[in-house]
């Protein structure tokens, strides 16, 4: 064989099958995550070569059955049917055969070739069960494979076993049809012979079909049997079917297709099920006794919490000044080897600069997803739901928004990639536009300086409001948006609070190596080519003529040479900075918008800063720095001197106004970035108008509000 | 924030008091101990659709372990499984009270 041949696998399951420590032991780190065409269901992806042949893994997301109701079992069945895997694995837990076999029997259907991998076998033996797998491969006509995941024991027999199905065929093994009992057994015949008399069974099994038209599933009904004159003798005969179904059965054809899976599910369990389990969650129970309890439940809980925002942001500061001072050093170094001028200022400020703004959240991304990776793997994740889902409800969001909300108070950008957990759509994108609300930590140098500069001794008291103004923000929005745009929709909270499980150190580092790289490739691109194009907004147009003419009296300062004429060098740098700021085209941005923040109480030096806020929080305290001619490097005191200065004109109400605007404004230009690449180009331009109009209006009735109540 | 208050009282009492084996009740209204066999899943759509394709349906089962703290959602086991379920969604279930 000189050219590789290619094999198409997918991994089929339910949640918590241990799909995923299934999928790493085949494919090992050869993997990468896309989204399924259109949606924002991963899709993960494998390598591996295996007796010259080039094996593609696809795992599908975890699914208890294949209806058209959720997206994530639309997507798995579409895969099936339209990508043609030579096998699926389908990976049981077999502590709890009988629900899985609920799918097989629907991938069975569709007329692949399966594999049956019996997975987390060790478990199972423990709590007692002890399946015929000879009898359950002849009663499924599919090969039966033990494996246990988690330590990568059968992966190999795996392989091979799906290997040969894919290259072999059956062996003229045919899975035998699902049976649904005599009554509809005899319907679902009828139509199928009908559906292949009429042709309209193109790349689908016509039993399925069959069934899938008793059903009443809407999405292939239309797909195969669209409404047309072609489709009335195959229409008339599907619709005799269902009501006669319904007038025998008394109950609605869906309920009956069920029941009669169920019933051929429970009769295979029973033959091949030779004891059955003890009660496999003893030990799950007993630590949920605890772990969800009435009183211990929340603190418990919220100290887990507490820890992983901790490590996130607290653990992840360290990493983060080091790259911050990292990117310093690198900056001082260009400067200081390259000649002044155009390309240096952007090698040092537009490029690492850039660079450095998105390698600064690395370490936060990296601690988080490995907490994140601990919570899901270990199952905790569903009890957090558990605990939460009553709040979370209220807001008409699933318990599982919580973590990414809660996470929003360090930084929204991890935050926002967290809400993958969220199975939902709409619940995905509500927690996305709800997270820049919970202020971040970049937020808290604006809120120092000023709370500290205009409240003096309450500023802790206007610090902490400003933070419960933030989240009462958020229910008021969750609210509006509830009953207009993201309606709630009728998607089933219901969930399986898996056994607990012990997380293993090769799926939680893959998991963690995933989100990294996500966000470097996905998002680091284009939060550098952003932050060149803000580069040059501030430098360009370059100031020609000065006020002043800086170069000479800085030239003859450096004559004099003394302590007092270095003072005056650094003062006249500072106010050609601002001079230039003021020139740019960022300041011009800023002097535009001047009139429409005069209502708020802010002078143009605050209405300059917010520009420049726009790409990250941090940089509001340096710009004012600069615009009050300062400098960068100014300690904050003579900051918070020259703002309280009666000449600057701030009010402490216009400060808070102000603190207020920061808060609720678009955070940065990275949680931008990542709201477009988790949500799409529509709710990041609305997440930038709402946060921008909620700002405006919330400074607005702080500040005239105030002003009428003689506040002022 | 105050109707999720109020809200409370509305099933049967508050706690949810212990019912007599045979009563047909929906699902929610059981306290947590209580067993009871499921009989039908009403409703439509996808919260029927899920609840069957999780197992919860005619003949099964079922018992509520407890509570959320703010009694909602609801932990039930069925067929040695164990689930989270919002009231809403267990009043859809009827079932008969077993013990």
């Amino acid at each position: 064989m000189t050219k590789k041949q290619e094999l198409k696998i997918a991994l089929a399951g339910n949640p918590n099958s241990g799909k995923t420590s299934i999928f790493n032991g085949l494919t090992g780190a050869r993997q990468k995550v896309a989204n399924f065409p259109g949606v924002t269901v991963e899709k993960r992806i494998g390598h591996r070569l295996y007796k010259d042949y080039d094996i593609t893994f696809v795992d599908l997301p975890g699914t208890y059955s294949l209806t058209a109701y959720s997206q994530d079992e639309r997507v798995a069945r579409d895969f099936i049917m339209h990508e043609n895997p030579d096998v699926i694995i389908n990976v049981i837990d077999s502590g709890n055969l009988e629900r899985s076999l609920y799918l097989t029997t629907q991938l069975i259907e569709m007329g692949v070739h399966i594999v049956v991998d019996l997975n987390m076998w060790d478990e199972a033996r423990e709590s007692g069960i002890d399946i015929d797998t000879g009898k359950l491969a002849e009663l499924l006509g599919a090969p039966v494979v033990k494996t246990i995941g988690s330590r990568n024991q059968g992966i190999d027999n795996l392989l091979e076993t799906a290997f040969s199905l894919a290259v072999n065929g059956n062996d003229g093994h045919r899975h035998p049809p699902v049976s649904y009992g005599p009554k509809l057994d005899d319907v679902v015949n009828d139509l199928s012979c009908e559906i292949s008399n009429c042709g309209n069974c193109q790349g689908c099994n016509p039993r399925w079909l069959a069934v899938k038209l008793i059903e009443g599933d809407a999405e292939v009904r239309s797909k195969w049997v669209p409404p047309g004159i072609e489709n009335e003798p195959l229409e008339r005969i599907i619709n005799k079917s269902v009501s006669h179904l319904k007038a025998t059965a008394k109950d609605d054809p869906e309920l009956i297709v069920t029941e009669g899976r169920y019933g051929y599910v429970a009769g295979i369990t029973r033959e091949v099920v030779k004891k059955p389990p003890l009660n496999r969650m003893k030990m799950s129970t007993q630590v949920d006794n605890i772990l969800t309890h009435r009183w211990f439940g929340y603190p418990i809980f919220f100290l887990m919490m507490y820890l992983i925002f901790e490590a996130t942001f607290t653990l992840g500061d360290y990493p983060m000044s080091w790259i911050e001072s990292g990117v310093a050093w690198l900056q001082g170094m260009v400067v200081a080897t390259l000649p002044e001028g155009l390309i240096t200022n952007l090698i040092s400020n537009g490029i690492i600069g850039g660079v450095g703004f998105v390698i600064v959240f690395l370490p936060n991304i990296v601690i988080l997803f490995l907490g994140i990776s601990l919570l899901e793997d270990s199952g905790y994740m569903a009890r957090a739901a558990f605990l939460m889902d009553k709040l979370m409800h209220y807001l008409g969001l699933h318990g599982k928004s919580f973590i990414p909300m809660l996470m929003g108070f360090g930084c929204a950008i991890p935050g926002i990639m967290a809400t993958r957990t969220l199975e939902s759509d709409r619940d995905r994108i509500m927690t996305i536009l709800l997270i820049p609300l919970m202020s971040c930590s970049a937020r808290l140098p604006v809120y120092i300086l000023f709370a500290g500069a205009f409240f003096g001794a309450s500023a802790g008291m206007v610090i902490f409001s400003l933070y419960l103004i933030g989240i009462v923000a958020a229910f008021f929005i969750a609210r509006i948006l509830q009953k207009t745009l993201l309606k709630s929709g009728d998607a089933p909270f219901v969930m399986e609070l898996p056994p607990y499980r012990w997380p293993t150190t090769s799926s939680v580092l893959i998991h963690m190596w995933e989100r990294t790289r996500i966000y470097l490739k996905k998002m680091g691109g284009v939060i550098l080519v952003a932050s060149i194009i803000l580069w040059g907004l501030g430098y360009f147009p370059q100031k020609k003529e000065y006020t002043i003419d800086y170069e000479r009296e800085i030239a003859a300062m450096q004559d004099i040479g003394t302590p007092e004429a270095d003072e005056r060098i650094t003062r006249l740098e500072n106010m050609k900075a601002a001079e230039d700021l003021e020139y740019s085209l960022i300041g011009r941005l800023g002097g535009a918008i001047a009139p429409l923040v005069k209502p708020l109480g802010f002078n143009w030096q605050m209405g300059v800063s917010l520009v420049p806020g726009f790409v990250a929080k941090e940089i509001v305290v340096s710009s004012l720095g600069v615009l009050y001619n300062l400098g960068e490097d100014e300690g904050s005191d003579t900051l918070k001197k020259s703002l309280t200065a009666a000449s600057s004109g701030i009010t402490p109400l216009a400060a808070y106004a102000y603190l207020i605007f920061v808060l609720l404004y678009t955070p940065c230009l990275s949680t931008v970035v990542a709201i477009r690449k988790e949500a799409g180009w529509k709710w990041m331009w609305f997440s930038i108008v709402m946060q921008t109009v909620f700002a405006w209006v919330g400074a607005f009735v702080i500040y005239q509000g105030g002003k009428l109540a003689g506040l002022e | 924030m105050w109707g999720m208050l109020r809200r409370r009282n509305r099933f049967h009492g508050g706690k949810g008091r212990h019912l007599e084996p045979g009563i047909r009740v929906s699902l929610d209204v059981l306290a947590p101990g209580q067993s009871a066999m499921v009989l039908h899943i009403n409703g439509n759509g996808p919260i029927r659709r899920r609840l069957l394709d999780l197992g919860i349906r005619a003949g099964e089962k079922v018992t509520v372990v407890k509570t959320a703290p703010f009694r909602d959602p609801l932990e039930i086991e069925l067929n040695s499984g164990h689930f989270t379920i919002r009231r809403s969604e267990a009043a859809l279930v009827s079932v008969e009270v077993l013990e």
